[in-house]
């Protein structure tokens, strides 16, 4: 990623692509999702570096409770949709034991059953035709 | 010796979950200003 490919591959696949399998496609996704954000970045401004807020915090206070630790942490935090980060208590309580697999699964099934293709524009679609019929047209000859 | 086991915090589950992007996100700062002082430097992770 790093240095650069256009397309890494292989997402949903198990035993070198002889088997596909949409639970493991999802995992994927989150640990995709993972390695965007760490190649994404940290924008650095005066803004963000936020010194006066450290300032103002020093070393006894708490960033927590600042305005602009709550500003920004919804848009520069990671979420995992997936990954559990609970200990293991909470997770036990709270999450059902589930591992990894079963958390898979479910998120496949809500997918099938309420994700729709959206469908291509009505002037692409006729792009693509005539691109179709031309190459078609020159076969016949 | 340098260096820091540093994470970020995630205040939806109040833990410091060490498989986050940002642990390598900030290990990766941390260990350019360990090169910048010349110390040998740790970080954590995988």
């Amino acid at each position: 990623m790093l240095a650069g490919a256009n397309l890494i591959y292989g997402a949903g696949m198990l035993e070198l692509g002889q088997t596909v399998s949409l639970e493991q496609l999802v995992i994927d996704n989150e640990i995709i999702a993972m390695c965007k954000r760490a190649t994404r970045g940290i924008p650095v401004s005066e803004e963000t570096i936020a010194l006066d807020v450290i300032k103002a915090v020093k070393q006894t206070g708490n960033f927590i409770a600042q305005r602009h630790t709550k500003k920004y942490m919804g848009e520069e935090q990671s979420f995992p949709l997936l990954f559990s980060r609970e200990m293991r208590g909470t997770w036990e309580r709270k999450r059902g034991k589930r591992d990894l697999a079963e958390v898979a699964h479910e998120k496949v099934k809500e997918i099938l059953r309420t994700h729709e293709v959206p469908p291509i524009d009505r002037d692409i679609r006729e792009e693509i035709l005539k691109v179709i019929k031309s190459f078609e047209k020159k076969e016949m000859h | 010796m340098y260096g820091s086991s540093t994470t970020m915090f995630d205040l939806r589950t109040v833990t410091a979950p060490v498989g986050a992007p940002e642990l390598g996100l900030i290990s990766a700062a941390v260990a350019e200003l360990g090169q910048y002082y010349k110390l040998p430097t740790y970080v954590a992770g995988v």
